[in-house]
């Protein structure tokens, strides 16, 4: 199955925002193709992925800002990298909510 | 004097490091001989038992001694020792042996020279050349010269010098009759003991010249004290026996390499022979095959960093060693260059008690007279009524006024001065306060001298010996008295008589000069002139010359006989006005400024009765100049006239209180003033009461130390650095100024305690787990608290969890903290939080490190433990955690919502878990990375094996430096450059960094660290399950090692590759060898010693630095080896140092437990591989951390299209297919790969 199709059918899978889905479907091959690697090189599934990325588009709406998808796909990157050797203890999600309770998220630059 | 034809063990110490043999007591147990081995045929009959008599073996067991010399010199030792520790008279009586000493020493050196000869012989044989040598070994007995046995009688000893000196001869004739090549005096624990051997070996030589040995001395520092067991410091030891002229000096017995280090370095630098070290195979263990800690590989090691520093000429093992230690010793120290043997020029008079005393010329030394019953009515007194305790008071208050050396003299008609001086000498060996400090024994007996030196394990000073009875007498007594190590005191005195005018005191000290230096070669700085120091002012005109031409033959002396020091007796000079102390004090105090400065070095003095020469009354001052200096022909009566003023103005009903009134005059003066005062003159009646006053009028007891204290001090410093003020004088300012401190000290204890800001908010103790030995974060965490009034206890690295929760228990602790930073230490900390509820303990855990997250202490420790535990990530959160934990207030709902969060996140982690989808192993291995292997041509390495690279330039590895881990380990996030840019703390960065540049100048321009890299490559290739096999050559016939690498098996979205390591090397289906590199760099133990010393000095900042830059070194060092390594196999690049951090080069350099081979004891394959330990002494835990905590290892593979990527979670399947491969237990493999499953 095609990634981009793969990426979608989770996102419908979860009930995801319409928005976020509007995200992946604008998405160029390369940055697909980055997602997945991160994806793949993490500890986490596509599932837990689209969760987080779910809850990062939600809390978006709330604070009326507006991060490009490959820069979530970044913090979720530096989220994980900032973790411990210690292994997967955690849903991506929390992790993801704890940065960004102690650190907030920067304005999102290319 | 002819120079005396060096042996050929002479020529070899300055081309090469000669090895010595190991232990014997070891080796000869490995025989298990019986009762009737040790007796033989000879005392088959004999009525004691003698087994464990093992010097007896070389006359009844000689072959099972001559094996053992034989396999130490097959293992390469240059020289062995005769099996003669124990074989002389005094250690043999345990046997009732006496008799047979002479026989069992030539035995034992025959049995040894047969072993030696019979070697060479075969490597005659064989084409090679070996020379090997035979040290007669001489050990120390088994009694003290120096020590009494008998605590009741302090002055009791088991054995004299004379019986020693006896015994040691006997052994020494019986070991060159015997034919050895050197001797060897060591062990020596009692410098007394190796006195009288040293004064046999002269002798005997004087008698035997034509038998002449060398000499090779070793002594025992018993344990971490740093002393010889009879008190001494190594630096005094040498002292005390350097006059042996041996031809090495060193170490051996009780410690091993590593405790030994400080005391080689100390020697080192003094000694100008050879210096050896034969230490003991580490520490004592019953558990070890040897009976001790360390391997051949870890002895070697050690040594070999001392060889590498060009500390040694000679090397060995001691106790627990065996042939196999001598022969790791000898492969590495081959080749190594000796330790250059210096010459000193000028050395100074070096004497010593139980501390070394050197004179530094220029400087003034006072040798203390109060313990000289002519000078002292009370000393006298007392020694009559044979109270020698109180004696024994008097000689520690000289000590303790500041003498340098301590003046002992009996003579006197009613006492019987021979046995007075060896009693109080041997009274005095039992205090250490008192014998720290060098003795001068003073008689105008010859015999009560020698008694005297017959006592002292110092080097001590003769006084005196002189040309009174011509030159035979006078250089026979000389001769004895270099035998026994001591300076002299010759005084101005010939044949016709005492030296009173300036022309004669010259002539008679250059006469005695050249007699010494000519006939004796007497060293010149232990030739000390007394140009005799006569009263002046008597009345006879005659005399108004005597100071005057004292001092100017002070100078005379020093110009035409160089190298010496001169003395005088001080209080000589003015006699004339006994009784009239004002006048003395000030003659002395006028005599001793211009007598040093034309060169006087001591002075024979009362401390007390010296006044400071900026403070003598002026018109006084200008009169006794005029005395001392014989300035006018009326002088002498001026000053007697003025000495009968100063006696009439404090005679009479009135006088006393006069005089009182005058001496009191001071405290007139401001408060400040009076301060000042007491300081200067020592004066502690009135510090009480002065100090109080500051007290109250500066507000703080701080503000009176840093004010008036301070100011007196300043004085005292400037009164005595212009020679005005001396030596004891200034000791008494000390002691003034201490009473002042510990006047106020309850003042300013009382001041933490009100300010509340407190100095005690609660103990904390903290330590690195077992295992681990990171500890920059902790140390931060540790300064962090200690600055809000924590008091910690800090463990250090590598903590068992006893000792943690012992720590806790004895210190009351109120915290505990644990730190780790690689993953096994998180099993560890599990571990202590069972341990601490299995203890009942209830107070909270905070975790720390980088490993630790809240995930998993909430996940994985907490359940362990009923307390509030804690995770910590950065230090300036701790104080706060502590802060909530300890208050009544916040804790309950501080703990309460602490649990709620950990519970939350334990029962997110149940429900999440075992959502993995992984491939199945079988499809994950055929998923692997496939590398063009076609395409793939293989590149012949530049060497195959294991190279070494020591002392790699620190100035060329800081161009290496990624400063961007730097700051983060201080918690200041950002990337270097840029961070100094960062709004809140770039200001912060910017300071850090400069301070670290200060320290990293330091350290690169006095090579403070020792860069070192062991690296290797091998040919290599990979087969279908992940493991690459190394081979030892191209041949492939022998497989070095193997590596065993994991898969990436969890279901991947996009790319479907499951990359393992072992994609990146050619597969063994294509036939063709490729190369797997590996190595460990370091930046060594110099990072810790380095660190230590900031924290002795409580600069806990800079520690930190030293310990952040260490790693930086090395990670620097690993760069720099990485791109050396790729330009040996040839890959050509060219890349600026910001690509290179960021990896563009050709290639990785995965670190073995980091995620692309996440299994930490794979190190240990790769330590194997290379001989880490041995060739660097990097070391791994038992948790697979490196030791030193700045190093840095990996692998080094090749193939452009090798990168980085994480294994992540695997299956069941993977693990048992991985603990199957290892040849481990499933069990074992899980605990290994704990996170790395789901």
């Amino acid at each position: 199955m095609a990634l981009r199709a793969k990426i979608i059918l989770e996102l419908q899978k979860q009930n995801t925002s319409q928005a976020l889905i509007a995200d992946v479907m604008a998405a160029t091959e390369i940055e697909l193709a980055r997602f997945a690697t991160s994806i793949d090189e993490s500890e986490y599934s596509l599932g837990e992925w689209i969760e987080a990325l779910h809850a990062f588009s939600s809390w978006e709406v709330e604070q009326q800002r507006t991060i490009l998808l490959v820069s979530k796909i970044e913090y979720l990157n530096c989220c994980i990298q900032g973790g411990t050797q210690a292994g997967k203890l955690q849903p991506l999600v929390d992790v993801w909510q704890g940065y960004v309770d102690k650190f907030g998220v920067a304005s999102s630059t290319r | 004097m002819s120079e005396i034809k060096k042996t050929r063990i002479e020529q070899l110490l300055n081309e090469r490091i000669l090895v010595l043999d190991g232990a014997m007591g070891s080796m000869v147990q490995q025989y298990k001989l019986t009762e009737a081995d040790y007796r033989g045929e000879q005392f088959k009959n004999y009525h004691r038992d003698l087994k464990g008599n093992n010097d007896l073996l070389v006359m009844t067991k000689p072959s099972v001694i001559k094996e053992i010399h034989k396999n130490y010199f097959l293992e390469g030792a240059d020289l062995v020792e005769t099996n003669t520790f124990g074989a002389n008279s005094i250690s043999q009586a345990d046997y009732g042996l006496e008799e047979h000493v002479f026989e069992m020493n030539v035995a034992a050196a025959r049995v040894a020279k047969e072993a030696a000869q019979e070697v060479m012989k075969e490597a005659a044989a064989r084409g090679e050349k070996r020379e090997c040598f035979v040290a007669g070994a001489v050990g120390p007995t088994t009694k003290t010269a120096t020590l009494s046995p008998d605590v009741n009688r302090p002055e009791y000893r088991a054995i004299t010098f004379d019986q020693l000196c006896a015994a040691y001869t006997e052994q020494i004739d019986g070991l060159v009759t015997g034919g050895v090549d050197v001797l060897l005096f060591e062990t020596t624990f009692d410098t007394l003991n190796l006195k009288a051997a040293i004064f046999g070996y002269i002798s005997y030589f004087e008698k035997h010249p034509e038998r002449k040995l060398p000499l090779m001395l070793s002594a025992t520092i018993t344990d971490q004290s740093g002393r010889t067991l009879s008190g001494q410091t190594i630096e005094a030891f040498w002292h005390s026996v350097k006059h042996a002229h041996p031809i090495s000096v060193g170490l051996n017995c009780a410690l091993g390499a590593k405790e030994m280090r400080p005391y080689l370095l100390a020697l080192n630098k003094i000694a100008d022979c050879a210096v050896s070290c034969y230490p003991n195979a580490g520490l004592p263990n019953p558990l070890a095959p040897t009976g001790y800690d360390e391997t051949p590989a870890m002895l070697s090691y050690q040594l070999n960093l001392f060889a590498e520093e060009g500390l040694l000429n000679v090397v060995g093992g001691c106790c627990g060693t065996s042939p196999a230690h001598i022969g790791a010793l000898a492969k590495i120290v081959k080749g190594k260059k000796p330790r250059p043997i210096p010459t000193l020029i000028n050395p100074p008079l070096s004497l010593s008690g139980l501390e070394p005393m050197v004179h530094i010329p220029g400087t003034f030394l006072m040798v203390g007279e109060r313990t000289n019953v002519m000078g002292s009515p009370k000393f006298s007194e007392l020694i009559k009524k044979n109270d020698f305790d109180s004696a024994m008071k008097i000689a520690k208050q000289q000590v303790e006024n500041g003498a340098n050396i301590l003046d002992i003299c009996f003579d006197e008609g009613l006492l019987e001065s021979e046995k007075c001086m060896v009693h109080f000498l041997n009274l005095l060996a039992s205090d250490p306060d008192i014998c720290k400090i060098p003795f001068m024994v003073d008689s105008s007996k010859w015999t009560v001298l020698e008694a005297g030196l017959k006592c002292l394990q110092g080097k001590g000073v003769v006084n005196s010996i002189s040309l009174k009875e011509g030159e035979a007498k006078f250089l026979e007594q000389a001769r004895t008295i270099q035998k026994y190590g001591a300076a002299v005191v010759v005084m101005a005195f010939d044949e016709n008589g005492q030296a009173a005018t300036f022309s004669e005191k010259v002539r008679i000290c250059v006469r005695s000069y050249q007699l010494l230096r000519e006939k004796l070669n007497f060293t010149a700085e232990d030739i000390i002139f007394d140009a005799n120091v006569l009263t002046v002012a008597t009345g006879m005109e005659e005399h108004n010359s005597y100071a005057n031409d004292f001092i100017e033959a002070v100078r005379e002396i020093k110009k035409q006989c160089p190298g010496v020091r001169t003395s005088g007796g001080i209080s000589n000079v003015s006699f004339s006005f006994r009784g009239n102390n004002t006048v003395r004090e000030a003659m002395h105090s006028v005599f001793l400024y211009y007598a040093i400065q034309a060169g006087l070095d001591m002075g024979i003095v009362n401390a007390g009765m010296i006044t400071v020469y900026d403070e003598i009354e002026p018109r006084l001052k200008g009169l006794v100049e005029d005395v001392i200096l014989n300035r006018n022909a009326n002088a002498s009566e001026a000053l007697i006239a003025y000495a009968e003023e100063v006696k009439a103005s404090t005679a009479g009903v009135g006088g006393k209180a006069a005089g009182l009134a005058d001496k009191n005059a001071w405290r007139e003066l401001s408060l400040e003033k009076r301060m000042a005062h007491a300081l200067v003159h020592g004066i502690t009646d009135f510090v009480d009461e002065d100090t109080e006053e500051a007290r109250v009028k500066y507000g703080a007891p701080l503000k009176v130390i840093e004010g008036p204290l301070m100011d007196g001090m300043k004085v005292v410093g400037e009164l005595f650095g212009a020679g005005k003020m001396f030596l004891p004088q200034v000791v008494k300012s000390a002691r003034a100024m201490k009473r002042a401190v510990a006047y106020l000290n309850p003042y300013m204890d009382a001041e933490k305690a009100a300010k509340g800001s407190a100095s005690n908010q609660g103990v904390f103790v903290i330590a690195t787990v077992k295992g681990d030995v990171h500890d920059i974060g902790k140390n931060i965490v540790s300064v962090v608290l200690s600055c809000n009034g924590y008091k910690v206890i800090d463990l250090g690295v590598m903590t068992k969890c006893e000792t943690i929760l012992k720590a806790a228990k004895e210190n009351n602790a109120d915290f505990i903290g644990l730190s780790g930073l690689i993953t096994p230490s998180l099993d560890e900390m599990i571990h202590v939080a069972k341990e601490m509820k299995r203890e009942g303990f209830t107070l909270p855990l905070l975790i720390g490190g980088a490993t630790t997250s809240p995930a998993h202490t909430a996940i994985k420790i907490a359940e362990h433990y009923e307390g509030a535990m804690v995770q910590v990530g950065d230090a300036s959160l701790v104080v706060e955690v502590c802060t909530k934990l300890k208050s009544t207030t916040l804790h309950d709902d501080y703990v309460r919502d602490l649990k709620a969060s950990q519970k939350k996140m334990k029962e997110r982690y149940e429900q999440t878990r075992g959502q993995e989808k992984f491939l199945n192993l079988n499809s994950a291995n055929q998923s692997g990375f496939k590398v063009k292997w076609d395409q793939f041509v293989p590149v012949k390495p530049p060497f195959i094996g294991a190279k070494m690279i020591k002392d790699i330039p620190l100035d060329e590895v800081v161009k290496w430096f990624d400063w961007s881990p730097f700051f983060w380990s201080w918690e200041l996030k950002g990337v270097y450059p840029r961070i100094f840019e960062h709004a809140d703390h770039g200001e912060q960065a910017k300071r850090l960094f400069d301070d670290a540049q200060v320290i990293l100048q330091d350290i690169i321009k006095n090579k403070r660290f020792s860069l070192q890299a062991v690296y290797g490559l091998y040919p290599a290739k990979a087969n279908t399950q992940g493991d690459v096999m190394l081979y030892s050559d191209e041949s492939q016939m022998t497989e070095a090692t193997r590596f065993h690498f994991l898969r990436q098996q969890k279901e991947k979205v996009g790319e479907q590759n499951y990359y393992s390591l072992a994609d990146f090397i050619a597969p063994e289906s294509t036939g063709k060898l490729d190369v797997l590199g590996g190595f460990c760099v370091t930046a060594g133990f110099s990072v810790d010693e380095l660190s230590k010393e900031f924290i002795q000095k409580h600069d806990d900042y800079s520690s930190i630095i030293v310990k952040a830059l260490g790693d930086r070194f090395a990670e620097a060092t690993a760069e720099w080896l990485h791109a050396k390594v790729r330009a040996e196999m040839g890959i050509k690049e060219n890349l600026s140092h910001e690509e290179i951090l960021k990896e563009k080069y050709q290639g990785i350099r995965p670190a073995i437990g980091y995620p692309t081979s996440p299994d930490h004891s794979e190190k240990t394959t790769l330590w194997n591989l290379l001989g880490v330990e041995e060739k660097i002494g990097v070391t791994l835990t038992e948790s697979f951390a490196m030791n030193p905590a700045s190093s840095v290892s990996g692998l080094y593979f090749f193939n452009e299209e090798a990168r980085y990527f994480g294994v992540g979670l695997i299956d069941e399947d993977q693990l048992k297919s991985y603990a199957e491969r290892k040849k481990i237990s499933i069990e074992r493999a899980r605990t290994l790969l704990s996170p790395n499953l789901a």
